[in-house]
């Protein structure tokens, strides 16, 4: 689970300067849309997208037209993440430069990607407790026992069978909803307010502000329910938590309790959802390793994480912040106000650091930190979370389903589209 | 006689501590010298490092315990740091 940054590391191909790159959809069309793959040019599976040459910083432009810096080295990407001079809260600021044609979950100046410093520590020591390594491993037994029963069923349902609806999504939607006590929450509300919270080009803008009031009006029900009756979720000791501070607003608390429900569950599933496009396609040489003991499927989870991006990153080209003064990055002083996107993509494959390819070096140690859960202070608070959950599913699902394959070709996988994340909508399989 | 009743007594704030940071795993989040500014500092490789340099002579530098300390160490994003008894090297922080 990824509560922050989990969404936003979606990484991307600049506008002006970047290599030739996937063809986009010439009507972007509702992930819920009765269209088929059919009506829709095809789209390449995550792992084959081409990505930006790193280099020094260069200037691009948003959809918007506002110019932004593009940063792609990997130390380049390190510091634009880690430096205090870069912040997220004045790219929302009343002088900001819009970032957005259709603004989103995102884009809400009161949720924990949006503050900085002693704000947004503030807000995140109330969660952070829950989501360190320790914790997280405390939840390991219980996770693997979600997967068998995902996996029973699947094998009784019989193949083939949809490894979307039986297993990528459910798995994290079991393990947010048990985390959050959301139990009894209707997954159509969920796959509604998840598609619009992520929304690039598949919602008009205020149809996306429509299902973000409503989805903050669950959140703050939400909250009124667990302070009158707390339970042993991380809604009700989040509250305990942010009891005290009377510097922590209720707006605050609504984003970051939805802002939990999506990032929670929709990048593992995208995550999980890719990985399997690529280990039952390209990388099917991979599977028998993958199933013969935990620690293999550890490190291609790594791997994984580091060379699959979430999505085309066609509107949001790296992780955004914006300068309060000039800044030297990499040879180059970014002016006060820039706004700065870091590449982790491009980063995150930069040949200076990382050598080989997934074909290579799925089963191996990264040789460098990779940045697709960020870094510094908006470091992607599910990231123990999200890694648990995608070395498990991928391990027992190899282990239970030796033969898995998809039954068509990857080129026609109907995606979910317009989302700032893109990942199959169904995916068959059989075994 | 309890079965506690070998165990060393429980840290009390001011007891002397070692605070070790592993640098390999730091993603310099700056939560530990936003809870820890005393004693937790991020230098410019954008890194955490403790406040206080050991000793010249090579012994624990005067690091003592604190809640704050304490906290910085919890709530590490990738438990980077730990938090050590200078009396008897024993793990205070993070807690188990």
């Amino acid at each position: 689970m990824s509560a922050e940054n989990s969404a936003t590391r979606v990484t991307t191909s600049p506008v002006e300067t970047h290599a030739p790159g996937p063809p986009r959809p010439a009507t972007p069309s509702s992930p819920s849309s009765p269209s088929g793959p059919t009506a829709l040019p095809p789209l390449p599976p995550l792992h084959c997208l081409r990505r930006l040459e790193p280099g020094p910083p260069r200037l691009g432009s948003l959809p918007t037209g506002t110019p932004v810096w593009l940063v792609s080295r990997h130390p380049d990407v390190r510091q634009v993440l880690a430096d205090p001079r870069l912040r997220r809260a004045p790219l929302y600021a009343p002088d900001a430069p819009p970032l957005s044609l259709a603004p989103n979950l995102l884009d809400d100046p009161q949720g924990i990607l949006n503050l900085d410093g002693a704000d947004h520590q503030r807000l995140r020591r109330t969660v952070q407790r829950a989501f360190t390594p320790r914790a997280i491993a405390r939840w390991r037994p219980w996770v693997a026992s979600v997967v068998e029963a995902l996996l029973d069923e699947l094998i009784d349902q019989g193949s083939p069978a949809d490894i979307i609806s039986a297993y990528t999504r459910p798995l994290p939607v079991a393990v947010i909803s048990r985390l959050m006590g959301l139990d009894g929450l209707d997954g159509k509300r969920l796959a509604h307010w998840s598609d619009h919270a992520l929304s690039t080009t598949a919602h008009s803008a205020p149809a996306v502000r429509g299902a973000m009031d409503e989805f903050a009006g669950f959140g703050a029900e939400l909250i009124a329910e667990r302070r009158a009756a707390p339970g042993d979720d991380l809604v009700s000791s989040l509250l305990e938590a942010a009891r005290d501070s009377d510097a922590i607003t209720e707006p605050q608390l609504v984003s970051l309790v939805i802002g939990l429900v999506v990032a929670g569950h929709e990048t593992t599933m995208t995550m999980l959802g890719n990985a399997l496009v690529y280990l039952l396609s390209d990388g099917r040489e991979a599977w028998q390793r993958l199933a013969s003991d935990e620690q293999s499927a550890a490190a291609a989870t790594e791997q994984l994480l580091r060379a699959v991006p979430l999505g085309d990153g066609d509107v949001l080209p790296g992780l955004f912040r914006r300068a309060v003064e000039d800044v030297e990055i990499g040879g180059v002083v970014i002016p006060a106000g820039s706004v700065v996107a870091a590449d982790t993509r491009a980063a995150n494959h930069d040949p200076e650091v990382f050598t080989g390819d997934l074909l290579t070096e799925l089963f191996s140690p990264p040789t460098a930190p990779m940045y697709t859960f960020g870094a510094g202070p908006h470091h992607c608070l599910g990231a123990w979370l999200a890694r648990m959950e995608l070395e498990l599913a991928l391990h027992r699902l190899a282990r239970r389903l030796p033969s898995l394959r998809l039954t068509g070709p990857a080129e026609s996988i109907d995606w979910r589209r317009g989302l700032l994340t893109r990942s199959p909508n169904t995916l068959q399989v059989a075994w | 006689m309890t079965p506690d009743a070998d165990r060393p007594a429980p840290d009390a704030a001011g007891d002397p501590v070692v605070v070790r940071v592993d640098r390999d795993r730091c993603i310099g989040s700056g939560m530990c010298a936003l809870a820890a500014p005393g004693s937790l500092a991020l230098g410019a490789d954008g890194l955490a490092h403790p406040v206080r340099e050991a000793a010249p002579h090579g012994g624990p530098a005067d690091e003592r315990l604190t809640v704050a300390l304490v906290d910085a160490v919890d709530f590490c994003p990738v438990e980077a740091l730990a938090l050590y008894s200078a009396r008897d090297g024993r793990l205070i922080a993070p807690s188990v």
